[in-house]
Order: structure tokens, then C-alpha cells, then sequence
């Protein structure tokens, strides 16, 4: 009888994280893989991914940072799929996965954020600095966390968001001198 | 240039999934969770070793870091057993006070790990001086010397409290760090006039005779300080969210979910202070004194009529004005209770709402409500059981905005 509510009780516990993070995790997978129905499903895988180990009643001592190194691989592994994919024919390309090369991903994204003037410099940025400043400043997770994310050191963190943010800084003025 | 780059991450926040969106995806994954159920043989290994299964807010230093000065604190204080206890009830000059702030105070630093637990201590911290010094005050003891002393203490423990809130800011969503500063800024609420209450009591007998104005006008101050500065904060939450949302089109949507949502949790407590404020006072009639009950009884009737006046402008939709009414019925109730649980403490009966008292004190036998004892179901709406704080926000005609304060 306790271990069913208890089992409850981690049903509705992992039901309120998905409340809670869901549009974190959503918005981090969005722009990484620029395409929205993409983001929501590996948001939605993650979440699930994230379940069967709870289930399993292996120890997660910080759901919020764990979800994030779920949602991160699925992408990485996203995009290793993806490279396989450019080496295979389009037919079976469309075949396999529909997924139509024709269609580049970030125009569709721009068009979903059409007037969008963050996205506008976000899509200015290099991959490498965009993954940093969403993390530290949209996702805001501590240098550390985003660290142990990407197996580098608090440090190089610092070092690379203060480089990123510079950058941004250099795209935003260059709106600026633009107009 | 920062608020260029505080308006272009602020941007990138607002892209969520629509809620139709967000509903699909929390449907396929309780399908998911139905097909793979918890192993109950390792959940319950887990749970007998004393571990959970994961926590939603993660600690943010090692469990080392953490742990290590509080278990060091703990076996001490297991050390010390009756005398640890004996010494919490001690003020500025008994044997006992050192230890009660040298080393139970120390330990309960220290096993406050998450900003938000040392919020809660901090701000306890400081009501714990108050309370010392009121309790000389009733003693007439409350010399320059202990006020010199308590009013110093004050001001460390709220400047350690505004470190604790700028610290639960960076690490909670700005609701959570929100709802932290209000409630310790009611923690504080009424301490100044009681002390000026209780010295004035005190002074008009032969008690008092240690006793000067200007020396405990130093703790009223720092006591005042400390609630202003809580209270600025509380402003500035309301008034950033109001000037968004109304100057600001691109996050109005945004902006006024949060204005309703904040309006709603204050429209809950408000009706869980005020019910808890009136049951108090019927509780502990037969120990308080006429005049205590009687500005007691007044100061809830207040805060009903601000809740009911909170209530009318959430009917029209006037989030901020409810918001300020729905405050003002806490720090009503709050202020109820303190006066109840002061004169239970102090066994002293203390004037801190003059204008109350001269006006109606003819009145007394007749406005004790506390006599009334149906009032206490009535204190939570006509309409609702006692306790039901829930009912009445799923009511409002209103979008529902996530919650966003899942603990774990």
C-alpha cells in the first residue's frame, strides 16, 4: 500500500517537472534542431527517456540538469543522423524519415518567428555561441552545470560565454549601424 | 547596450509550445509512464537506504560543502542536549544567551542550505531578536546596553536576510523569490508597535524605570528598516510587471498572466491568513485580555473587509488593486495574530491600535467576535468549507497560467 503511493506520489511529482521544464526543455531543443515539430518531439522523447530511469528507481539528483543532458544527446545524436542522412539518396531519405532536404530548417524556423528581432541575431551567431548563450542566459543554468553538460570545465564556460556575449554584442551594433 | 541584451534573451524566453502543444506531449508521455511502471523492489531499496528518486531543484554545492559544517554543528548540539534546549528561551543577559546564538544559531545557519531555507532562517533569525527584545521590554528590562545590542544584531541579520533574497532571486523563478520576500516581510509585521506598545505599558509602571524612549526607538528602527526595505521589493515585483505589460507590447500577454497569477496566490493566502487569524483568535480567547481581544477581533474585521474588497476587484478584473487589498488582509491578519500570541507570550496586554481602542472601547463586551463562535466558518466565505483556499481561484474567469512552484 505505501509503495503505491509512493509510486503515485513520483507519477505526480514527474508530471509537475514536466510542468516546470517542459517549455525550458522545449525552447532549448527549438533552437538547436530549428524546427519546431522536431523540438517538440525530442522534447517529449526526453521527458520520456528521462521517466524509464526513474521508473527503474535509479537516482537523479537533479531532474532539471539531467533532463537538459537527455534533451542535449538526443540532439547530438540528432544530428549524427542526420550527417549519416546526406550520404544517403534523397528517395530514400523521403522514404525512410520524410524529411525533405528541399527544406531548409532555419527558414522554416524563421518564418514560425517571422519578426522575431532575437531570432534575427540568434541565427547570426555561430552554433557554438548560441549553445552557450542559451544555456547560461535563457536556460540559465550555473557555468557549472553547463559544464558537466558539455564535459569541458567551469572555466572554459566563463571563458566562452564571455566571448559569445561579446559577439552578440558586435551582431546587435551592427543592426544598429544598419539602420 | 545590457538592456539591449536583457530585451534579446528576454525575447528568446518568451517561445513556448501552445498549450495544445503542450497538452499532446503531457499525454503521450502519461501513456508512457502507464506502460513503464516503477520498479517497486528498487524504489523501496532506495527508499530503506533513505534516498530519493530525484529532486526537482538541484543543490548547487557539494554534498560535502553542504553537509560537513552542519553534521559538525549536529553532533555538537547532540553534545549539549538539555542545555542547547534550555537556552532557546534565553535573552540578553542570562547565562544561556551564548549558547542559544553561539551555537544553536550556528547550527541552524549552517543546516540552511538552499536559498530559500536561509531566507526562512534569516528572517527568523530577526524575529527572534525582536521577540528578545520585546520580552525585556515587558521585564522593563530593555536597557540601552540589550537595545544597543539587539538592534546591531537587527541589522546584521537583515542585511544576511537581503543577501539570502538576492541569492533566492538568481537561483528561483521571480514568483517563488516574490512570495520569499512577502513572507518575511509579514514575519515582521506589527513588531514595531507592539515593542512601542510595550514599552509604553511598561514605562507607565514602576517597571520601566531602565527604560528610555531613544533606546528602544533604535530597534523600532532597525525593525522598521528591515520591513521597508521587504515592502520596496514587494512594490518594485508589482510595478515591473504592471509597467511590462502595459508599456511593453511584445511580452503584454506575458505580463498580464503574471499579474493575474500573482493577484490569485495573494487572493489564496489571504483567505488561508485571514480564516487562520480568526480560528487563532477563538482558540486562545480564554487566554488573551479584553483589550487584547477586543483590537484583535477589529484588526481581523479589517482584514475581511480587505479580502472582500480584494475579492470585488478580482470580479472586475482589477488584478493590481486586489493584489494591494489581498496584501493588506494578510498583514491585517498577520498583525491579529501577533498581538493574540504576544500577550500569550508576555502575559501583557498592550494598546497598538489606539484609534481602535478610544473610539469603541465603551463598546467592548458587545464587539468581542471572538465570542461569536460561527464566525469562524464564516471567515472563509459564505459559500466555501473552512480550509478550501483552492475553490475560489478555480472560480475566476480567468486563463490559467502554469504554476510554476513544483517542489520536491
Amino acid at each position: 500500500m505505501m509503495k503505491d503511493t509512493r509510486q503515485q506520489g513520483l507519477e505526480a511529482e514527474f508530471l509537475e517537472a514536466y510542468e516546470l521544464y517542459a517549455d525550458a526543455i522545449f525552447r532549448h531543443c527549438l533552437y538547436r534542431v530549428f524546427n519546431k515539430e522536431r523540438a517538440k518531439e525530442v522534447t517529449q522523447d526526453t521527458f520520456m527517456k528521462t521517466w524509464e530511469v526513474v521508473a527503474r528507481g535509479e537516482e537523479i539528483q537533479n531532474i532539471r540538469a539531467y533532463l537538459y543532458r537527455v534533451a542535449h544527446n538526443l540532439i547530438v545524436d540528432e544530428a549524427r543522423r542526420r550527417k549519416l542522412r546526406k550520404e544517403t539518396s534523397l528517395e530514400e531519405m523521403r522514404e525512410a524519415t520524410g524529411f525533405d532536404p528541399g527544406v531548409d530548417d532555419r527558414e522554416q524556423m524563421q518564418r514560425y518567428l517571422e519578426g522575431s528581432d532575437a531570432m534575427q541575431r540568434l541565427l547570426e551567431l555561430s552554433e557554438e555561441d548560441r549553445e552557450i548563450l542559451i544555456l547560461r542566459h535563457v536556460d540559465e543554468l550555473e557555468p557549472k552545470e553547463i559544464a558537466d553538460l558539455l564535459g569541458v570545465t567551469a572555466n572554459v564556460i566563463s571563458v566562452r560565454s564571455h566571448r559569445a556575449l561579446k559577439r552578440l554584442r558586435e551582431v546587435m551594433n551592427t543592426k544598429h549601424e544598419k539602420r | 547596450m545590457k538592456n539591449a541584451e536583457e530585451k534579446f534573451f528576454k525575447e528568446l524566453k518568451m517561445l513556448r509550445m501552445d498549450t495544445a502543444e503542450r497538452e499532446h506531449v503531457r499525454e503521450a508521455l502519461f501513456v508512457h509512464m502507464q506502460k513503464h511502471t516503477v520498479d517497486k523492489d528498487a524504489l523501496l531499496r532506495r527508499m530503506l537506504r533513505g534516498g530519493a528518486t530525484f529532486h526537482a531543484k538541484a543543490p548547487r554545492r557539494l554534498w560535502k560543502m553542504q553537509f560537513a559544517p552542519a553534521l559538525a554543528s549536529v553532533v555538537l548540539l547532540a553534545g549539549l542536549g538539555g542545555v542547547s534546549y534550555a537556552a532557546e528561551g534565553a535573552v540578553p543577559g542570562d547565562a544561556l544567551y551564548s549558547v542559544k546564538v553561539h551555537i544553536n544559531e550556528t547550527v541552524r545557519t549552517a543546516m540552511a542550505i538552499s536559498p530559500e531555507q536561509r531566507v526562512v532562517w534569516e528572517t527568523t533569525r530577526v524575529t527572534r531578536r525582536i521577540e528578545e527584545a520585546e520580552a525585556l521590554a515587558a521585564r522593563g528590562e530593555l536597557t540601552q546596553e540589550n537595545s544597543t545590542l539587539l538592534s546591531n544584531r537587527v541589522a546584521e541579520h537583515s542585511a544576511a536576510l537581503t543577501a539570502s533574497l538576492l541569492e533566492a532571486e538568481e537561483s528561483e523563478d521571480a514568483a517563488t523569490a516574490g512570495d520569499m520576500k512577502a513572507e518575511a516581510a509579514l514575519a515582521l509585521e506589527g513588531h514595531d508597535d507592539l515593542l512601542l506598545g510595550i514599552v509604553a505599558s511598561a514605562m507607565s509602571s514602576v517597571q520601566g524605570d531602565d527604560m528610555s524612549a531613544d533606546d528602544v526607538s533604535l530597534i523600532v528602527e532597525a525593525i522598521r528598516a528591515t520591513a521597508a526595505s521587504l515592502d520596496d521589493t514587494q512594490e518594485d515585483v508589482q510595478e515591473s510587471l504592471t509597467t511590462d505589460g502595459i508599456s511593453e507590447g511584445v511580452d503584454s500577454k506575458e505580463s498580464t498572466a503574471e499579474i493575474i497569477v500573482l493577484a490569485k496566490n495573494q487572493y489564496a493566502r489571504a483567505e488561508e491568513r485571514v480564516a487562520e487569524s480568526r480560528a487563532y483568535l477563538v482558540e486562545n480567547r480564554d487566554k488573551i485580555g479584553e483589550l487584547t481581544a477586543l483590537q484583535a477581533s477589529r484588526i481581523v474585521r479589517r482584514a475581511e473587509e480587505s479580502l472582500h474588497l480584494g475579492e470585488l476587484h478580482l470580479e472586475w478584473r482589477e488584478y493590481p488593486p486586489a493584489t494591494d487589498d489581498f496584501r493588506e488582509a494578510q498583514r491585517l491578519a498577520q498583525r491579529a495574530i501577533l498581538l493574540v500570541e504576544a500577550n500569550i507570550r508576555l502575559a501583557i496586554e498592550v494598546v497598538i491600535e489606539p484609534e481602535e481602542v478610544i473610539e469603541e472601547v465603551d463598546d467592548m463586551a458587545d464587539e468581542v467576535i471572538v465570542e461569536e463562535t460561527d464566525d469562524v466558518a464564516d471567515a472563509t466565505g459564505p459559500d466555501e468549507e473552512p480550509g478550501d483556499e483552492n475553490q475560489s481561484s478555480e472560480e475566476e474567469p480567468t486563463e490559467e497560467p502554469t504554476d510554476p512552484s513544483a517542489t520536491f
